[in-house]
């Protein structure tokens, strides 16, 4: 019973988050830094996510592996979320 | 690379946020004080003696921006405040309303929580919120999406607007009227007006959402 009210609670979490959104915004701040930040379509992904998904965000994006792309300093992160935040 | 908690670091800029979003504002001869509320210093007099003394109108309360319609009309300020529960209400206070004798802005604004000053020194409250000069613009809209504002297409989310200076905020957060006039009776009695804005674009939904009357 437990087992499936776990299960259930983490099917409900997933079903809650738009992962595809956190997936294509992680694609354009990888790939194109913080530039990305001005366009309307990360904006707008940007709004999309909850608090809890943008801290994720920032968290992978300073953890980036050198041969997948440059990790993000911390100052480069504190401009996303602070777009965020606006 | 030292990897700092984003966490830690979004907890800290929204809080760095907050405090710089308060909008108490002091001019002459008001003083608004975030913790007492609203002073106005006035000059008092006994023979030769002259003295300046603070009179409380209100309690603290912020004015986040100037708000306007899409059309640039009904143009109001926005006011924050927290009553005696610590809840916040945010409510508009529309220009023509600083035009009356200020009774019922007042009692308005008293039952949403606000104390103010009762009898004659009311109109003293009157009077800052009609002196104060806010840059910051606000949007109230009904919702999130697509909308257009002054002939511009803007994507609202909550806090903010794509295409539009200012800070956007949804009318569900705003004690405000959920109507506004459009037309005249005259116009609304007619049957082309009807047809236009009611009819025509109900017929473009799709079937399972068909208008009901």
């Amino acid at each position: 019973m437990r087992r499936a009210l776990i299960t259930k609670s983490a099917a409900a979490e997933t079903a809650a988050r738009p992962q595809p959104t956190v997936e294509a915004l992680m694609f354009s701040l990888r790939e194109r830094g913080t530039k990305a930040l001005s366009e309307p379509d990360v904006k707008r992904r940007l709004f999309e996510l909850s608090d809890q998904q943008v801290i994720e965000v920032g968290d992978r994006l300073q953890k980036l592996k050198s041969e997948i792309a440059r990790a993000w300093s911390t100052e480069e992160v504190k401009l996303l979320l602070r777009a965020r935040l606006k | 690379m030292s990897v700092v908690s984003t966490e830690k670091l979004w907890d800290e800029m929204r809080r760095e946020k907050a405090e710089a979003e308060q909008q108490f504002l002091s001019f002459a001869p008001f003083t608004m004080d975030p913790e007492k509320g609203l002073f106005i210093t006035v000059e008092k007099r006994r023979g030769k003696e002259v003295w300046h003394e603070d009179v409380w109108l209100s309690a603290p309360f912020e004015i986040i921006g100037r708000v306007r319609d899409p059309h640039s009309h009904g143009w109001a300020r926005l006011l924050k405040w927290k009553d005696d529960d610590d809840v916040i209400h945010q409510h508009p206070v529309a220009d023509q309303d600083l035009h009356g004798d200020g009774a019922a802005l007042c009692a308005s604004l008293a039952n949403a929580g606000l104390k103010i000053v009762t009898g004659g020194i009311r109109q003293l409250f009157v009077s800052y919120l009609n002196s104060a000069i806010v840059k910051a613009r606000v949007t109230i809209v009904p919702r999130t999406g697509w909308h257009i504002v002054n002939d511009k297409r803007i994507f609202a989310l909550p806090g903010e607007g794509i295409g539009i200076d200012g800070r956007v905020i949804l009318a569900v957060e705003v004690t405000a009227s959920h109507y506004a006039s459009s037309g005249t009776l005259a116009d609304w009695q007619g049957w082309p007006k009807w047809r236009q804005h009611i009819a025509a674009p109900a017929l473009l939904l799709p079937l399972h959402s068909s208008p009901r009357f």
